[in-house]
């Protein structure tokens, strides 16, 4: 009966990660622009779901795992510092409009963001979660997500204006 | 432009970016991330229930006591069974795990003699069967192999515990395996699966497995380095230094600190530092007819420490001592070389001095 009960955890456990990884390293690739480091991330915050899922509600697997995510990559940026944050500098891009292009733009704009900001960037505006969830999800206030998401837009604004010299 | 109409298309910039990069996301895993969450309960078991702490022993690819297969045995296809329900894409190499522990009864019969590991990866399954002392033959089913080779998995096979065979990758030249139990005596073989990116390997062991986890194994993992950088068996990335021909690590997520190096690999718990000193630890080698340790001593300091100097034990002479930025690791790590006279107690390093990031002087001593 234990055992049955485990496999029946572990099927459900499986597909969640099978229906939540894909958004899982798009998030994480936004916040780091490293696809290992993003894989890493994402793999690090599904073993740490699959301890608490006995506790987790199916319904909040999905916020309960992206702030696990965003935990650790607070952990990991404090302990290894600045060079996790930006990948390695991006090509130039010279096709117009190109994939490429939109690909580097992201990664440089991002990159531009001090860590907090761009985890409410990429939390607010990706993810499309509201104030309050991007509030919990980083355990800050509702305040200063307005704050940081504000003064965010402000920096990617600017910086997009600078490198397509003008609106897009 | 309206923050209204920036916010869209910032909200489209980054959907339309995101989605675009869809081939190069590294795949995760279900099978491998199962397998870690329960390496991590069955760890946490152990830490508050019996109380036991990991213990650490380190094990060099390529030492003593592998026996990799030779040029005729790798790349053996092995013949599907007839119950093995399986098809003919399996690729296997062989192992010698014939070595006794010390403590264990050289004649015992039911001991195994060699283990093949068999590998498909067209259906991404491999399987293991061990032929024991006495030539009988035990395969454990085939299970599924990670997609991708960073990745490693193993299990115990045979029939009783005592041998851990599994698969790693390729480019693993040295391991430090994080034991869930006491202390235990182990040998370790490994050898490349010819055709593909992953390596297999054996360890013959005289730990228990954990009776409440059906299924697995006293391995509570282990961290490996590809001769530049250190990585744990769930393919992540451990904070690590190439300096010179080693490289050394902290891998705080396993409480470990290595030296994984030429001569000698070694590792330490960090919850072993002594109360208020700074983690170190040191490996060796004696070469014959000598008198003396060529020694290597890891030290883990503050990130940004910066002026470190060491001062060696009476005796004991320092020919070098470098020191990493910490940027990587979270830990400046300080690894001297020292020559360490026989009789001469601890890790010839007396003292460690350095500055702080905001200009204080610190020090711990070493023992």
């Amino acid at each position: 009966m234990h055992e049955t009960g485990k496999a029946d955890r572990d099927a459900a456990f499986t597909a969640f990660v099978e229906q939540a990884t894909p958004s899982l390293l798009r998030t994480a690739w936004l916040l780091t622009g490293n696809h290992d480091v993003a894989h890493d991330l994402v793999q690090a915050a599904l073993v740490r779901t699959y301890v608490a899922w006995p506790r987790v509600r199916p319904e909040t697997a999905l916020a309960y795992t992206r702030r696990v995510l965003v935990n650790e990559r607070t952990d990991r940026w404090r302990r290894h510092g600045a060079e996790l944050m930006v990948a390695a500098p991006p090509e130039a891009a010279t096709t117009a409009g190109s994939i490429t292009e939109d690909r580097d733009l992201v990664v440089r704009l991002l990159a531009t963001l001090p860590e907090q900001q761009r985890k409410v960037v990429v939390l607010r505006y990706y993810t499309d979660l509201s104030e309050q969830a991007t509030a919990d999800a980083l355990n800050i206030s509702v305040g200063s997500v307005k704050s940081a998401a504000s003064r965010g837009l402000a920096t990617l604004r600017a910086e997009l204006a600078r490198s397509e010299g003008g609106v897009r | 432009m309206s923050t209204d109409t920036f916010e869209d298309q910032l909200r489209s910039l980054l959907h339309d970016t995101a989605d675009a990069e869809g081939p190069a996301y590294v795949d995760v895993d279900p099978d491998a991330v199962v397998t870690s969450g329960r390496r991590v309960i069955r760890r946490r078991r152990l830490a508050t229930g019996a109380g036991i702490a990991a213990a650490v022993l380190a094990i060099g690819v390529g030492s003593a006591l592998v026996s990799a297969a030779g040029e005729d045995r790798a790349g053996t296809t092995v013949p599907a069974g007839p119950t093995s329900g399986l098809g003919a894409g399996y690729v296997s190499v062989d192992l010698d795990v014939s070595a006794t522990l010390p403590g264990e009864q050289t004649a015992a019969s039911d001991g195994p003699a060699s283990v093949r590991v068999a590998v498909d990866e067209r259906t991404l399954t491999w399987r293991a069967t061990v032929t024991g002392r006495d030539g009988r033959p035990t395969t454990r089913p085939a299970t599924t192999l990670p997609a991708n080779p960073r990745f490693s998995t193993y299990a115990e096979v045979g029939n009783r515990p005592g041998l851990i065979v599994g698969l790693m990758p390729a480019a693993a030249k040295d391991i430090v395996a994080v034991w869930g139990t006491d202390p235990v005596e182990s040998s370790f073989s490994s050898a490349p699966v010819p055709g593909t990116d992953r390596q297999a390997f054996a360890v013959r062991h005289s730990a228990a497995a954990d009776p409440n986890v059906p299924g697995d194994t006293a391995l509570a993992g282990f961290d490996w380095t590809d001769g530049q950088q250190v990585y744990t068996s769930a393919g992540s990335t451990v904070p690590s230094e190439r300096i010179g021909d080693e490289v050394v690590f902290v891998d705080r997520q396993q409480g470990l600190m290595g030296i994984f190096g030429p001569g000698s690999t070694a590792s330490k718990r960090l919850k072993d530092t002594p109360a208020g000193q700074q983690p170190a630890m040191m490996t060796g080698n004696v070469a014959e007819g000598s008198d003396a340790m060529e020694a290597s001593v890891l030290v883990l300091l503050p990130a940004g420490a910066t002026q470190v100097k060491v001062d060696a034990a009476p005796g004991v002479t320092l020919l070098s001592t470098n020191s990493t930025s910490g940027r990587s690791t979270g830990d400046t790590m300080v690894l001297t070389h020292l020559r360490v006279p026989k009789g001469v107690p601890g890790t010839g390093v007396d003292r460690v001095v350095w500055t702080n990031p905001d200009g204080t002087t610190a020090s711990t001593e070493v023992d």
